[in-house]
C-alpha cells in the first residue's frame, strides 16, 4: 500500500511503495469535534478515520471546506491489487471400473424434488372441505339471524296504569293516519284487504276512484239462445250426475 | 230428507220477478276485453280494446276538437281502447298494451290502474253485491317453462273483486268447450287462437283432461311476417284486420301472413300431440270428439278451410280421433259466453 500527495489540497503522506495499477483512496480523519460531510453523507467524530474512493473525494466540496478549516485531514492512499492464491487442487477421486458383466442400472426418470412437490388433488380436496365447512357455518349463522328477525320482538312491558288516559287511543290514531297516508303494499300487513294467498307484489288497491273519464265500449246483444241452451244442458247434466251419485249412496 | 226439502223452501222464497239470470263472464285477452251478461233481450256483450296511449296535457285541446274520449291522470292524458290505436297512428306512436303474450306485461307494471279502469268499464256495475264473475285465465305456456299464470290470475282476481264482483278464474279454452260443445255433452278439443297466445283444452263431459297454451298467436304471426318481408308488426296487423283470404293470399304481405298462419297451426297441432302423449295412459276417449277453433286470430278469411288443409296433412299422426272440425259461432265472444254459462250455474245451484 502506498500513500502520497494528490493535488493541491491534501496532506501528503509518503507511501511505503508505489505499484502500477494500484487503487487510490482518500483517507479522511476527523481532527477536532464532529465533522459532518453532507455531500458524502458522513458523520465523523474526533479520531474517526474513513477511506473513500478518490473520485468521490475529489468531487466533494464539503470535504475540502472542512479540510481548509482544519477539521479533517485527507490523505491519499494507494492500494495494491491483492492476488489471491489459487484454490489447492483436490486429489482426483479413485477410478472405479464396472465389471463387464454387470448390467447398468435401469434408467429412471429424473425424480422430482420430493421435498417441495405438492399433490394438487389432495390440496384441492382439502380446500373444498374447508370451504364447505365455512359455508355450513355461515348458513347456520344466517338461519339463526333470520329466525331471530322473524320472531316477534318482545315488547317492552309497560303497565297500563302508568300511562295517561287515552294515550293508547291517541297513539293508535296517529299510527293509522301515518300508515294511511303511505302507499300500502299487500301482504305487509296481516289486516290488509288482500288475502294471504295473494302474491305480495300485487298492489293493495288497483282501481283509483279518482280516475274518471269516458271510454267507448262497444256493446252488442244477440238474441241467439245458444248460451241459454248450453246453460240448460249443463244444468241437466249436473242433475243427472247428482241423481246417479244419490243412487249409488 | 231434510236435504231434499231445503231447496224447495229456497225456491219459494226466491223472488219470482227476477228479471234476468245473474252472473258475468269476462274474457281477458291481449287484444280485447270482452264481457258477457244475460240481458233481457239475450246475451249482451261489451268489448273494449286492451290498449291505451299516454299523451302530454297539451294534447287535450286537439282531442276535444276531434271528439276523442280520454281520461286525465296526474300530468298526462290517457286515451283508452280503440281510440288509443287510432290516435297512436296519428301521432306516429305505438299504443301501449297492458298485456303481453296473454299475461300481464312485465314492462307495463305501471298500467295496472289503466287495466283496472278498462275492466271496470267493460264489466259495468254488478247487478248485486258480489255478483259472480268468471274471468278467463290462460293455461301456462308449454314452450316458455319460466312463465306461469299465478301473478296474472292474482292481479285480475283483485281487479274484478274491487269492481264489486266475486271473482272466479277459469281456463280460457275450457270456456269454449262450455260455449260450443253442449251438443256433444261438453266433450271436445278447443283451440283458442288469441293475440298473445294459443290456448288448448281437451274435455270429456265437462271434465278437463288436458289444458295448455303456446306462446304464439296473432302477434307472433304479425311480428314474424313483418320481419320476413321488412315490414312492421302494426302494418301486418292492419292488413290482417282489413281482410285476408288465407287460401288465396295476394301479394307478398298476405303470402307471408299465410305462411305464418300455417306455421302456427302446425305448431299448435304438434304440441297437442306431444302433450296428449303425456296423459294418454290416464285419459280414455270413448268416442271421437269435435275440434273447435276460436279466437280473434281465427277471424281471418278462410281460416277454417286453411286449418282443415293443414290438419289433413297431420291427421294420420294426430293422436286424438276427431269427429269434426268447426269454427265457433262467434269466435270473438265465445270465451265470454262460455264463462257466462259457468257464472250462471253458480246461481242455479242455490
Amino acid at each position: 500500500m502506498e500513500e502520497g500527495s494528490r493535488g493541491h489540497h491534501s496532506d501528503l503522506v509518503s507511501g511505503q511503495g508505489m505499484s502500477m495499477g494500484g487503487v487510490i483512496d482518500a483517507r479522511i480523519k476527523c481532527t477536532s469535534g464532529v465533522a459532518i460531510i453532507v455531500d458524502l453523507g458522513l458523520r465523523l467524530e474526533r479520531g474517526d478515520v474513513v477511506d473513500i474512493p478518490e473520485a468521490s473525494a475529489q468531487s466533494s466540496q464539503d470535504l475540502w471546506k472542512l479540510q481548509r478549516i482544519g477539521q479533517v485531514s485527507v490523505r491519499w492512499i494507494t492500494r495494491c491489487r491483492e492476488m489471491k492464491d489459487k484454490p489447492p487442487k483436490l486429489p482426483a477421486p479413485p477410478f472405479i471400473r464396472l465389471s463387464r458383466n454387470k448390467k447398468k442400472p435401469p434408467r429412471t426418470a429424473p425424480k422430482e424434488q420430493t421435498g417441495t412437490s405438492v399433490d394438487s388433488e389432495a390440496l384441492a380436496k382439502r380446500i373444498r372441505a374447508e370451504v364447505r365447512e365455512e359455508m355450513g357455518e355461515l348458513k347456520a349463522l344466517l338461519a339463526s339471524m333470520l329466525d331471530a328477525s322473524s320472531q316477534p320482538q318482545p315488547e317492552p312491558e309497560v303497565q297500563q296504569a302508568q300511562l295517561p288516559e287515552g294515550f293508547s287511543d291517541a297513539v293508535k290514531n296517529a299510527v293509522q293516519q301515518a300508515v294511511g297516508s303511505m302507499p300500502r303494499v299487500a301482504g305487509t300487513t296481516s289486516s290488509g284487504t288482500v288475502g294471504e294467498a295473494m302474491p305480495m307484489f300485487i298492489p293493495a288497491k288497483i282501481l283509483n276512484p279518482e280516475t274518471k273519464g269516458e271510454i267507448d265500449v262497444k256493446s252488442e246483444s244477440s238474441e241467439d239462445n245458444a248460451v241459454d241452451e248450453a246453460s240448460q244442458a249443463l244444468r241437466s247434466m249436473k242433475k243427472k250426475r247428482s241423481k246417479k251419485s244419490r243412487k249409488k249412496t | 230428507m231434510s236435504d231434499q226439502e231445503t231447496p224447495k223452501v229456497e225456491k219459494q222464497t226466491k223472488p219470482k220477478s227476477a228479471p234476468t239470470p245473474k252472473g258475468v263472464g269476462l274474457d281477458i285477452g291481449t287484444m280485447n276485453l270482452v264481457s258477457g251478461r244475460r240481458g233481457s233481450k239475450g246475451v249482451e256483450t261489451r268489448r273494449i280494446r286492451d290498449a291505451f296511449l299516454d299523451l302530454p296535457l297539451n294534447a287535450k285541446k286537439m282531442l276535444k276538437l276531434s271528439n276523442t274520449s280520454f281520461i286525465e291522470r296526474d300530468d298526462e292524458i290517457l286515451i283508452l281502447g280503440d281510440a288509443a290505436l287510432e290516435t297512436a297512428n296519428i301521432f306516429g306512436r305505438e299504443a301501449r298494451r297492458p298485456l303481453s303474450d296473454g299475461l300481464v306485461s312485465p314492462n307495463e307494471m305501471d298500467s295496472l290502474e289503466v287495466l283496472g279502469f278498462l275492466v271496470s268499464h267493460v264489466l259495468g256495475e254488478p247487478a248485486e253485491k258480489d255478483e259472480v264473475c268468471y274471468f278467463s285465465v290462460p293455461a301456462a305456456p308449454v314452450d316458455q317453462p319460466g312463465k306461469d299464470i299465478i301473478y296474472h290470475k292474482g292481479v285480475f282476481e283483485k281487479i274484478v273483486s274491487e269492481c264489486g264482483y266475486e271473482a272466479y278464474p277459469s281456463n280460457e279454452a275450457m270456456a269454449i268447450i262450455f260455449a260450443e260443445c253442449a251438443p256433444e255433452g261438453f266433450s271436445g278439443l278447443a283451440m283458442s287462437f288469441g293475440s298473445g297466445m294459443t290456448n288448448v283444452a281437451l274435455a270429456i263431459n265437462t271434465i278437463e283432461g288436458l289444458s295448455f297454451s303456446v306462446a304464439r298467436g296473432g302477434d307472433w304471426i304479425d311480428k314474424g311476417a313483418g320481419s320476413a318481408i321488412g315490414s312492421t308488426q302494426a302494418r301486418m296487423c292492419a292488413i290482417k284486420e282489413q281482410g285476408i283470404d288465407l287460401m288465396n293470399p295476394i301479394g307478398r304481405e298476405q303470402e307471408a301472413l299465410s305462411f305464418y298462419y300455417k306455421e302456427l297451426i302446425e305448431y299448435g297441432l304438434t304440441q297437442i300431440g306431444n302433450q296428449f302423449k303425456t296423459i294418454q295412459g290416464q285419459f280414455a276417449l270413448p268416442k271421437p270428439i269435435p275440434l273447435v277453433v276460436s279466437g280473434g286470430t281465427s277471424l281471418a278469411g278462410g281460416f277454417l278451410d286453411f286449418f282443415l288443409s293443414v290438419f289433413e296433412k297431420k291427421r294420420k299422426r294426430f293422436p286424438i280421433e276427431v269427429s269434426e272440425i268447426r269454427h265457433a259461432k262467434d269466435p270473438l265472444n265465445a270465451v265470454a259466453h262460455g264463462l257466462l254459462i259457468q257464472a250462471m250455474q253458480e246461481y242455479d245451484e242455490e
